[in-house]
Protein backbone atom coordinates (compact mmCIF):
# COMPACT_ATOMS: atom_id res chain seq x y z
CA UNK A 1 0.00 0.00 0.00
CA UNK A 2 1.12 3.64 -0.89
CA UNK A 3 2.04 6.55 1.51
CA UNK A 4 -1.01 8.89 2.48
CA UNK A 5 0.79 11.68 1.73
CA UNK A 6 -1.76 15.01 2.00
CA UNK A 7 -4.53 12.85 1.11
CA UNK A 8 -6.24 13.46 4.75
CA UNK A 9 -7.18 16.58 3.25
CA UNK A 10 -11.00 17.32 1.72
CA UNK A 11 -11.41 20.01 -0.71
CA UNK A 12 -13.27 21.66 1.69
CA UNK A 13 -10.05 21.79 3.99
CA UNK A 14 -8.09 22.78 1.36
CA UNK A 15 -9.83 25.58 0.27
CA UNK A 16 -10.02 27.03 3.80
CA UNK A 17 -6.13 26.06 4.39
CA UNK A 18 -5.52 28.08 1.11
CA UNK A 19 -7.98 31.14 2.16
CA UNK A 20 -6.45 31.03 5.34
CA UNK A 21 -2.49 31.11 4.02
CA UNK A 22 -3.54 33.83 1.55
CA UNK A 23 -5.01 36.12 4.17
CA UNK A 24 -1.63 35.77 6.20
CA UNK A 25 -3.09 36.11 10.24
CA UNK A 26 -6.05 37.99 9.21
CA UNK A 27 -8.54 35.24 8.33
CA UNK A 28 -11.13 34.30 10.22
CA UNK A 29 -14.82 32.87 9.35
CA UNK A 30 -16.39 36.08 7.29
CA UNK A 31 -12.95 36.71 5.61
CA UNK A 32 -12.27 33.20 4.99
CA UNK A 33 -15.54 32.82 3.00
CA UNK A 34 -15.64 35.86 1.35
CA UNK A 35 -11.93 34.84 -0.07
CA UNK A 36 -13.12 31.54 -1.02
CA UNK A 37 -16.70 32.81 -2.91
CA UNK A 38 -14.44 35.97 -4.66
CA UNK A 39 -11.77 33.69 -5.81
CA UNK A 40 -13.17 30.21 -6.41
CA UNK A 41 -16.49 31.30 -6.53
CA UNK A 42 -17.93 28.37 -3.93
CA UNK A 43 -20.11 29.52 -1.39
CA UNK A 44 -19.36 27.48 1.57
CA UNK A 45 -22.27 27.95 4.83
CA UNK A 46 -20.35 29.28 7.81
CA UNK A 47 -21.19 25.92 9.51
CA UNK A 48 -19.09 24.30 6.85
CA UNK A 49 -16.44 26.70 6.76
CA UNK A 50 -16.22 25.74 10.80
CA UNK A 51 -16.30 22.27 10.59
CA UNK A 52 -13.42 22.67 8.47
CA UNK A 53 -11.46 24.76 10.79
CA UNK A 54 -12.27 22.48 13.60
CA UNK A 55 -10.75 19.29 12.16
CA UNK A 56 -7.78 21.18 10.80
CA UNK A 57 -6.91 23.06 14.16
CA UNK A 58 -7.52 19.27 15.25
CA UNK A 59 -5.09 17.85 13.22
CA UNK A 60 -2.45 20.77 14.29
CA UNK A 61 -2.17 22.58 10.86
CA UNK A 62 -3.79 25.96 11.82
CA UNK A 63 -3.86 28.03 15.24
CA UNK A 64 -6.53 30.99 16.55
CA UNK A 65 -6.21 33.48 18.27
CA UNK A 66 -9.15 35.64 19.48
CA UNK A 67 -9.45 39.41 18.48
CA UNK A 68 -11.06 42.04 19.82
CA UNK A 69 -15.15 42.73 20.25
CA UNK A 70 -16.83 44.58 17.71
CA UNK A 71 -20.36 46.19 17.82
CA UNK A 72 -21.41 45.05 14.24
CA UNK A 73 -20.72 41.68 15.35
CA UNK A 74 -23.49 42.16 18.91
CA UNK A 75 -20.39 42.55 20.96
CA UNK A 76 -18.68 39.02 19.57
CA UNK A 77 -14.97 38.74 18.86
CA UNK A 78 -13.58 37.71 15.85
CA UNK A 79 -11.52 34.31 16.17
CA UNK A 80 -8.20 34.91 13.64
CA UNK A 81 -6.55 31.63 12.10
CA UNK A 82 -3.01 31.20 11.14
CA UNK A 83 -1.26 28.25 9.34
CA UNK A 84 1.13 26.06 10.63
CA UNK A 85 4.50 25.15 9.22
CA UNK A 86 2.59 21.45 9.91
CA UNK A 87 -0.31 22.91 7.80
CA UNK A 88 1.73 24.35 5.14
CA UNK A 89 3.66 21.22 4.48
CA UNK A 90 0.06 19.54 4.16
CA UNK A 91 -1.07 21.52 2.17
CA UNK A 92 2.13 21.35 -0.23
CA UNK A 93 1.91 17.76 -0.45
CA UNK A 94 -1.79 17.72 -1.25
CA UNK A 95 -1.21 20.04 -4.00
CA UNK A 96 1.51 18.33 -5.37
CA UNK A 97 -0.67 15.44 -5.65
CA UNK A 98 -3.39 17.16 -7.41
CA UNK A 99 -0.46 18.38 -10.07
CA UNK A 100 0.86 15.11 -10.64
CA UNK A 101 -2.72 13.56 -10.87
CA UNK A 102 -3.82 15.94 -13.92
CA UNK A 103 0.42 16.37 -15.69
CA UNK A 104 -0.68 15.04 -19.03
CA UNK A 105 -4.42 15.70 -18.99
CA UNK A 106 -6.28 16.88 -21.64
CA UNK A 107 -9.93 17.75 -20.82
CA UNK A 108 -10.77 17.92 -24.36
CA UNK A 109 -12.84 20.99 -24.66
CA UNK A 110 -14.09 21.26 -21.23
CA UNK A 111 -13.46 24.86 -20.61
CA UNK A 112 -10.97 25.42 -17.61
CA UNK B 1 -62.38 65.06 4.07
CA UNK B 2 -63.05 64.17 7.93
CA UNK B 3 -60.71 63.90 10.32
CA UNK B 4 -59.79 60.45 9.72
CA UNK B 5 -58.89 60.78 6.45
CA UNK B 6 -56.40 62.97 6.85
CA UNK B 7 -53.30 62.97 5.01
CA UNK B 8 -49.82 61.85 7.10
CA UNK B 9 -48.48 66.02 5.89
CA UNK B 10 -51.62 67.39 7.53
CA UNK B 11 -51.61 65.28 10.37
CA UNK B 12 -50.01 66.92 13.60
CA UNK B 13 -47.80 64.66 15.70
CA UNK B 14 -45.06 64.31 17.93
CA UNK B 15 -43.16 61.86 19.92
CA UNK B 16 -43.06 62.16 23.09
CA UNK B 17 -39.33 61.97 24.76
CA UNK B 18 -40.39 60.18 27.99
CA UNK B 19 -40.32 56.68 26.71
CA UNK B 20 -40.49 54.61 29.47
CA UNK B 21 -38.01 51.64 30.23
CA UNK B 22 -37.40 50.91 26.99
CA UNK B 23 -33.86 49.58 27.60
CA UNK B 24 -31.92 52.83 27.66
CA UNK B 25 -32.50 52.92 24.03
CA UNK B 26 -34.43 55.71 22.43
CA UNK B 27 -36.70 55.03 18.87
CA UNK B 28 -35.45 56.28 16.17
CA UNK B 29 -36.96 57.55 13.03
CA UNK B 30 -36.97 54.86 10.00
CA UNK B 31 -39.53 53.91 7.86
CA UNK B 32 -42.94 54.36 7.00
CA UNK B 33 -46.19 52.52 9.50
CA UNK B 34 -49.91 53.36 9.33
CA UNK B 35 -50.31 53.77 12.97
CA UNK B 36 -54.38 53.80 14.07
CA UNK B 37 -54.97 55.87 16.64
CA UNK B 38 -56.49 53.58 18.54
CA UNK B 39 -55.32 49.65 18.01
CA UNK B 40 -52.17 48.35 16.97
CA UNK B 41 -50.35 49.01 13.95
CA UNK B 42 -50.23 46.79 11.24
CA UNK B 43 -46.64 47.15 10.13
CA UNK B 44 -45.28 46.95 13.26
CA UNK B 45 -43.71 43.90 15.09
CA UNK B 46 -41.74 42.90 18.23
CA UNK B 47 -41.95 44.12 21.38
CA UNK B 48 -42.65 47.90 22.75
CA UNK B 49 -44.40 50.55 23.35
CA UNK B 50 -44.63 54.11 22.55
CA UNK B 51 -46.87 57.29 22.68
CA UNK B 52 -48.02 59.58 19.83
CA UNK B 53 -49.77 62.60 20.60
CA UNK B 54 -51.80 63.14 17.59
CA UNK B 55 -53.78 66.41 17.25
CA UNK B 56 -57.42 65.70 16.48
CA UNK B 57 -58.84 61.95 15.96
CA UNK B 58 -56.59 61.26 12.61
CA UNK B 59 -54.36 58.43 10.85
CA UNK B 60 -51.66 59.41 10.38
CA UNK B 61 -48.23 57.87 8.90
CA UNK B 62 -45.03 58.35 10.91
CA UNK B 63 -41.26 56.98 10.35
CA UNK B 64 -40.26 55.11 13.35
CA UNK B 65 -37.88 51.84 14.27
CA UNK B 66 -38.88 50.27 18.15
CA UNK B 67 -35.79 48.91 19.99
CA UNK B 68 -37.47 45.51 21.78
CA UNK B 69 -37.90 46.03 25.35
CA UNK B 70 -39.96 46.01 27.85
CA UNK B 71 -42.19 49.29 28.21
CA UNK B 72 -45.50 50.92 29.35
CA UNK B 73 -47.35 53.86 27.99
CA UNK B 74 -49.75 55.45 29.42
CA UNK B 75 -53.19 56.49 27.77
CA UNK B 76 -54.50 60.58 27.48
CA UNK B 77 -57.26 62.06 26.13
CA UNK B 78 -55.33 62.93 23.20
CA UNK B 79 -52.50 60.16 22.93
CA UNK B 80 -52.32 57.33 21.01
CA UNK B 81 -51.02 54.14 22.56
CA UNK B 82 -48.61 51.92 20.12
CA UNK B 83 -48.14 48.77 21.42
CA UNK B 84 -47.15 45.28 19.97
CA UNK B 85 -44.55 43.05 18.37
CA UNK B 86 -41.78 45.50 17.61
CA UNK B 87 -38.77 43.86 15.85
CA UNK B 88 -35.36 45.50 15.75
CA UNK B 89 -33.95 46.02 12.03
CA UNK B 90 -30.68 45.20 13.66
CA UNK B 91 -31.43 42.27 15.46
CA UNK B 92 -30.62 38.97 13.65
CA UNK B 93 -33.48 36.52 13.83
CA UNK B 94 -32.98 35.00 17.48
CA UNK B 95 -34.54 31.09 16.94
CA UNK B 96 -31.84 30.69 14.06
CA UNK B 97 -29.27 31.85 16.86
CA UNK B 98 -30.83 29.07 19.33
CA UNK B 99 -30.09 26.44 16.62
CA UNK B 100 -26.47 27.68 15.88
CA UNK B 101 -26.17 27.25 19.47
CA UNK B 102 -26.89 24.14 20.13
CA UNK B 103 -24.59 22.52 17.71
CA UNK B 104 -21.75 24.78 17.77
CA UNK B 105 -18.56 23.68 19.78
CA UNK B 106 -18.22 26.42 22.69
CA UNK B 107 -14.65 27.52 21.28
CA UNK B 108 -16.39 28.76 17.74
CA UNK B 109 -19.79 29.49 19.66
CA UNK B 110 -19.44 33.30 19.46
CA UNK B 111 -17.35 33.43 16.90
CA UNK B 112 -19.62 31.85 14.24
CA UNK B 113 -22.79 33.96 15.49
CA UNK B 114 -20.49 36.85 15.70
CA UNK B 115 -19.67 36.36 11.76
CA UNK B 116 -23.16 35.17 11.21
CA UNK B 117 -24.42 39.11 12.83
CA UNK B 118 -21.81 40.68 10.83
CA UNK B 119 -23.10 39.56 7.56
CA UNK B 120 -26.75 40.55 8.48
CA UNK B 121 -26.23 43.76 9.14
CA UNK B 122 -24.51 43.85 5.66
CA UNK B 123 -27.21 42.39 3.74
CA UNK B 124 -29.80 44.71 5.64
CA UNK B 125 -27.60 47.82 4.74
CA UNK B 126 -27.58 46.00 1.48
CA UNK B 127 -30.61 44.69 0.31
CA UNK B 128 -33.17 45.28 4.10
CA UNK B 129 -34.08 43.46 6.43
CA UNK B 130 -36.42 40.63 4.65
CA UNK B 131 -33.77 39.54 2.67
CA UNK B 132 -31.31 39.60 5.13
CA UNK B 133 -33.70 37.30 7.24
CA UNK B 134 -33.92 34.85 4.68
CA UNK B 135 -30.11 34.32 3.99
CA UNK B 136 -29.28 34.33 7.32
CA UNK B 137 -31.73 31.19 7.68
CA UNK B 138 -30.30 29.73 4.47
CA UNK B 139 -26.80 29.67 6.32
CA UNK B 140 -27.68 28.73 9.53
CA UNK B 141 -30.06 25.69 8.14
CA UNK B 142 -27.06 24.28 5.53
CA UNK B 143 -24.91 25.04 8.55
CA UNK B 144 -27.15 21.94 10.53
CA UNK B 145 -25.40 19.52 8.43
CA UNK B 146 -21.93 19.92 8.73
CA UNK B 147 -22.09 21.14 12.11
CA UNK B 148 -24.09 18.20 13.44
CA UNK B 149 -21.71 15.99 11.70
CA UNK B 150 -18.87 17.37 13.40
CA UNK B 151 -20.39 16.98 16.73
CA UNK B 152 -21.25 13.37 16.80
CA UNK B 153 -17.83 12.81 15.68
CA UNK B 154 -16.76 14.90 18.19
CA UNK B 155 -18.63 13.72 20.99
CA UNK B 156 -21.23 11.06 19.77
CA UNK B 157 -24.94 11.10 19.80
CA UNK B 158 -25.25 11.34 24.04
CA UNK B 159 -22.76 13.78 24.04
CA UNK B 160 -23.72 15.56 21.02
CA UNK B 161 -27.33 16.02 22.97
CA UNK B 162 -25.67 16.91 26.57
CA UNK B 163 -23.34 19.73 24.72
CA UNK B 164 -26.36 20.99 22.63
CA UNK B 165 -28.27 21.39 25.94
CA UNK B 166 -25.69 23.11 27.39
CA UNK B 167 -25.18 25.63 24.29
CA UNK B 168 -29.11 26.22 24.89
CA UNK B 169 -29.32 26.85 28.40
CA UNK B 170 -26.05 29.26 27.92
CA UNK B 171 -23.39 27.21 29.00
Amino acid sequence: MGTMKGSDLGSVEQHVLLAVFRLRGKGYGVSIRDEIAARAERDYSLGSIYAALERLEGKGYLTSEEGEPTAERGGRRKLYFDITAPGKRVLQDALNTTDKLREGIDLGGVPA
Amino acid sequence: MSETNKRHDEAQLEFYSSYTDMGGVSPRIIGHHILPVHGRAPAVTGQGAAIVRVMGNATVTVKAEFIPGKASATEGADTAQLSGHVENPAEPPALAEVLTRLLARPKYRDAIIGDREEKFRVHVAKWGRKRAVRMYWTDTLSSIGPQLYSALKRLGWFGAIVAGLKGFFGG
